[in-house]
């Protein structure tokens, strides 16, 4: 999903994710999934900025017994 | 003349005059409430009886001298999505399991309940707070006090519709991208998504954990002031909570701009395809009262304001997924479709792209910080931004995919958590309001009061109502 340096086959890829995770989907919600899947993997593309190569994430996790 | 108050600040001196009695005011704004069912169709659920029993309490209260402060006979609303002990809680979904909906009080509701509000209902809203309306789950549609045929936004679009519409005087919304300022530009009211961590979401069905709000909604920003200063404190309930003092919200507000410093990030908010020309000349328009009446506007930017709305939807939609997968799997059938097929998108992305999202926000965080300006004095204020790119639009003709490829101005906010407030600012030439967007530092909402307050001094946009409203105001009288 996070690769958009190539073109993968949008029915390919929706049909391996749904096989994978066991989401199941009408047929009019799987054509709309191929349908967006390109918009979607624009969307994680655009977050491989350079600038965050070494960036630490905002994930927190509190070591405590107090919270 | 309306003969109900239009603000809570108005009612608080009603109420403490003898202007008015709580009974008096829930009792009109009950009508009120049932009166709009067919047409507003703003709640969920009308709790008359508990509503007339708090404003009976508020009443004594007031015959015994004891007042806790202004919120106290005020009777508001709570968006169905946040827990009530005397109600249900749907989040308009035949998905939540009605065992969550039968628990005590959000830390929310306590503190409001404890501060004298009389809860007047439970407000509708678009399922589990994302998506679109989906006629065929049996839930009524709330809709726009401007023009029954528009959406009132969304996700908080019950209590946009109420407050909006005059049904009642505030509210509680929601905000994981917008859903509290959304609506209040399309409804034409004010509605504030704190900083992060300043109010307990303990009590509120999640959308996106790291991302997800209770903010007050209302007609004024002062009005807005007065519940947040309720509402906020730390809770230990909420791993989110923020253990920081609550500074005095409406201390700052003087109706003056004079020295005030406005940062207007032109690039992307004032250029995008999808901005209306109404909305940017409106907001523009806004910019150059504000700087007549003394504020000072610079030029900032924020480069990576684009990507923070990608980020901001892979982290929402994959905390949502994560929350959901279960009864997607299991009953999906109970779901509305739109709320569904939202959720699926969560399927589709990695490990990898959630924590991708997450190096981001540092990045934006730091973008912002440096718009603001890295030490006091030497920056600005705030931020002044539109809320949305275009009025509110009509059911007819939704297209979900359209609706997610569109560029955005709130969800950046929800991002980095700075608070932002949306407040109206005109009216399209078809007379739907428009709105724009004060934000602040972390954790400065009483600047940010401070500026929206002073422009709501300097015009009405705010105080002008609907003819829905205005018909309200004729009918219901107070007894």
């Amino acid at each position: 999903m996070s690769d958009t340096t190539q073109t993968p086959d949008a029915a390919a890829q929706v049909d391996m994710v749904l096989a994978r995770t066991g989401l199941p989907v009408t047929p009019e919600e799987r054509e709309r999934l191929i349908r967006v899947y390109p918009m979607v993997a624009e969307w994680t593309g655009g977050l491989r900025l350079p600038e965050t190569r070494y960036a630490e994430p905002a994930l927190i996790y509190p070591a405590t017994f107090d919270r | 003349m309306p003969e109900l108050p239009l603000t809570i600040a108005d009612a608080a001196e009603w109420l403490r005059s003898g202007k008015i009695t709580s009974v008096a005011l829930t009792e009109a704004q009950l009508a009120r409430a049932h009166a709009t069912q067919d047409t507003l169709a703003a709640f969920i659920l009308i709790m008359d009886e508990a509503a007339l029993a708090g404003a009976r309490q508020a009443d004594a209260n007031f015959a015994a001298g004891v007042d806790k402060g202004p919120l106290q006979g005020i009777p508001i609303g709570v968006k169905d999505i946040i827990a009530t002990k005397d109600a249900p809680t749907t989040a308009n979904s035949r998905v939540l399991d009605p065992a969550w909906g039968q628990r005590d009080d959000a830390t929310v509701v306590k503190k409001l309940r404890a501060a004298g509000a009389v809860i007047l209902g439970k407000l509708g809203l678009h399922e589990y707070a994302l998506g679109w309306p989906d006629p065929d789950t049996g839930f009524r549609i709330p809709k726009n006090p401007w023009d029954l045929s528009r959406t009132p936004g969304g996700s908080s679009s019950g209590t946009g519709a109420a407050v909006g519409g005059g049904v009642i005087l505030g509210g509680l919304g929601t905000c994981t991208g917008g859903s509290v300022r959304g609506p209040a530009s399309y409804c034409g009211i004010s509605g504030i998504k704190q900083t992060f961590g300043r109010v307990s979401k303990e009590g509120c069905v999640p959308l996106g954990y790291s991302l997800d709000h209770i903010g007050p909604m209302a007609r004024s920003a002062r009005d807005c002031a007065i519940m947040l200063q309720v509402m906020a404190g730390y809770d230990p309930l909420d791993l989110c909570s923020v253990d920081t003092p609550v500074p005095d919200m409406l201390g700052l507000m003087n109706g003056s701009l004079a020295g005030v410093r406005i940062g207007v990030p032109r690039d992307y908010f004032f250029t995008v395809p999808n901005l209306d020309d109404e909305v940017k000349t409106t907001v523009e328009a806004a910019l150059a009262a504000m700087a007549a009446a003394g504020a000072t506007l610079v030029e900032v930017a924020i480069p990576h304001a684009d990507a923070a709305r990608h980020a901001q939807r892979i982290t929402m939609i994959s905390e949502a997924y994560a929350y959901h997968e279960l009864d997607l799997k299991s009953k999906p059938e109970l779901y509305g479709k739109y709320t569904r097929q939202s959720f699926q998108l969560g399927a589709f992305f990695t490990a990898a792209d959630y924590v991708q999202a997450q190096r981001l926000r540092p990045l934006i965080r730091q973008e912002c910080a440096e718009a603001f300006g890295t030490r006091p004095g030497d920056g600005v204020d705030v931020l002044i931004v539109p809320t949305m790119a275009s009025v509110a639009p009509t059911f007819a003709g939704y297209d979900p995919d359209a609706m997610m490829r569109s560029y955005g101005f709130t969800p950046i906010w929800n991002l980095t958590g700075l608070p932002a407030i949306s407040i109206p600012c005109g009216f399209s030439e078809g007379g739907l309001p428009i709105g724009m967007q004060v934000v602040g530092r972390p954790f400065d909402e009483p600047t940010v009061f401070k500026v929206a307050d002073a422009y709501q001094q300097i015009t009405n946009w705010h105080l002008t109502i609907p003819p829905i409203a205005q018909e309200l105001a004729k009918e219901a009288q107070p007894a």
